[in-house]
Formats: structure tokens, sequence, C-alpha cells
């Protein structure tokens, strides 16, 4: 017997038992039933398995990531390029950085930055400022 | 293989997929639930059970008998 109501014109159902047409080719819904609560819970079973293998990111890039403007791709993210470019673009966000800028660690290093701070100040600066 | 920790959470997996079963209205068969286990402890993997079910299909199994 059909587990739901159809009419002859549905041509996803077999025409003789009403029963949704499937590949292992079952006509009896009580047997439908049957094997796909086996093969479904053997499916979940293996999602549940599942893990998303961690993004490979540059370390000194990882505080930028998924925290600020949403810019995150997997694997593309590199400190230097895109991302902390648009952080130093982002004026008014820098001015706020520099403004909590604590005397016992603002130190400003005369590098290749010019007037800028150690990356690890940026980033838990800009880190803080963006949770905020 | 896996460590004490691992092994509960694995088969905690097979009863909640057991559970998500039950609340579709469906039911998992005694065998399938021994498959799912060996699955968990590492002994067979998704694959395998799946072509064993579909033996099974083939070999009238899942068939409901008439009362």
């Amino acid at each position: 017997m059909a587990k739901y109501p159809t009419d002859g014109s549905d041509p996803y159902v077999d025409p003789q038992s009403g029963v949704l047409l499937n590949l292992l080719g079952i006509v009896d819904q009580a047997e439908l039933d049957n094997v796909e609560g086996a093969l479904v819970a053997v499916r979940v079973q293996e999602l549940a398995y599942f893990r998303r293998p961690a993004p490979s990111i540059s370390p000194i890039c990882r505080p930028y990531i998924g925290t600020y403007l949403g810019t995150f791709i997997p694997g593309q993210g590199r400190f230097g390029q895109s991302t902390f470019l648009k952080a130093k673009r982002d004026l008014p966000a820098m001015s706020r950085l520099r403004a909590m800028r604590p005397k016992s660690q603002g130190r400003w290093r005369a590098n290749s930055f010019s007037k800028t701070w150690t990356r690890r100040n940026s980033a838990n600066g800009l880190a803080t400022i963006l949770v905020n | 293989m896996y460590t004490a920790f691992q092994l509960k959470e694995r088969h905690r997996a097979v009863s909640s997929a057991v559970a998500t079963q039950r609340l579709e209205g469906l039911n998992v068969d005694p065998q399938t639930v021994a498959d799912m286990y060996r699955i968990a402890d590492g002994q067979a993997t998704a694959a395998q059970v799946v072509d064993k079910i579909k033996q099974r299909v083939a070999a009238g199994e899942f068939r409901v008998k008439p009362a």
C-alpha cells in the first residue's frame, strides 16, 4: 500500500503498487520502509563521524580570519595581502586600535610598515575591536 | 585504535542515528544496528555495511511476512 496518496499521472511512483520508485526495485511500502530505516541510519552515522578538515592558514593571519568583514576564504587568507591591507584601509578601525594601545606595550617600530605596531599587538587589538 | 572517549562518542552516534530513524517512524533492524556498532568500533566501513544491506535486500530479508 502506498504511503502517500498519488494519482496515475505521477511519474515517480510505481503504477501498480503506488510505491515511490527506487533504485532497489522495491514495490512493497513496508519493505521500503525497513530498507530506508537501515540505509539512512548507516548514512546518518557516517555523517556524524565526518569532520571538516581545518583550513590551512598562516598563523600570522589567523587573528584576522573570520573576524574582519567576514572576508574569510578557506586557504586563501595570507598576511600582507588582502585581509591585512583591508584592515589598514579601514582608518576608523585603525584609529580605535591606536587609541586602545596600552603604554606598556606601545612600542613603535620603524620597520617596513613604518610606524606600525608589532604584529601581535595589532592582531590582538583588531580582534578586540571587531568582537566589541 | 580509538580512545575510550572516542569510542563512547562513536557509540553515541549509533544511538543517535537509530533514534533519528525512530522519530521518522522507521525502524532499524537488529542486524543493521550490530553492523553500525562494528563501524563505530572501526571493524567495518559504512560502504561495506551498505553493500551488505543491499545484498540482504536482494535476498529478501527485509520483506514483511504477512500475518
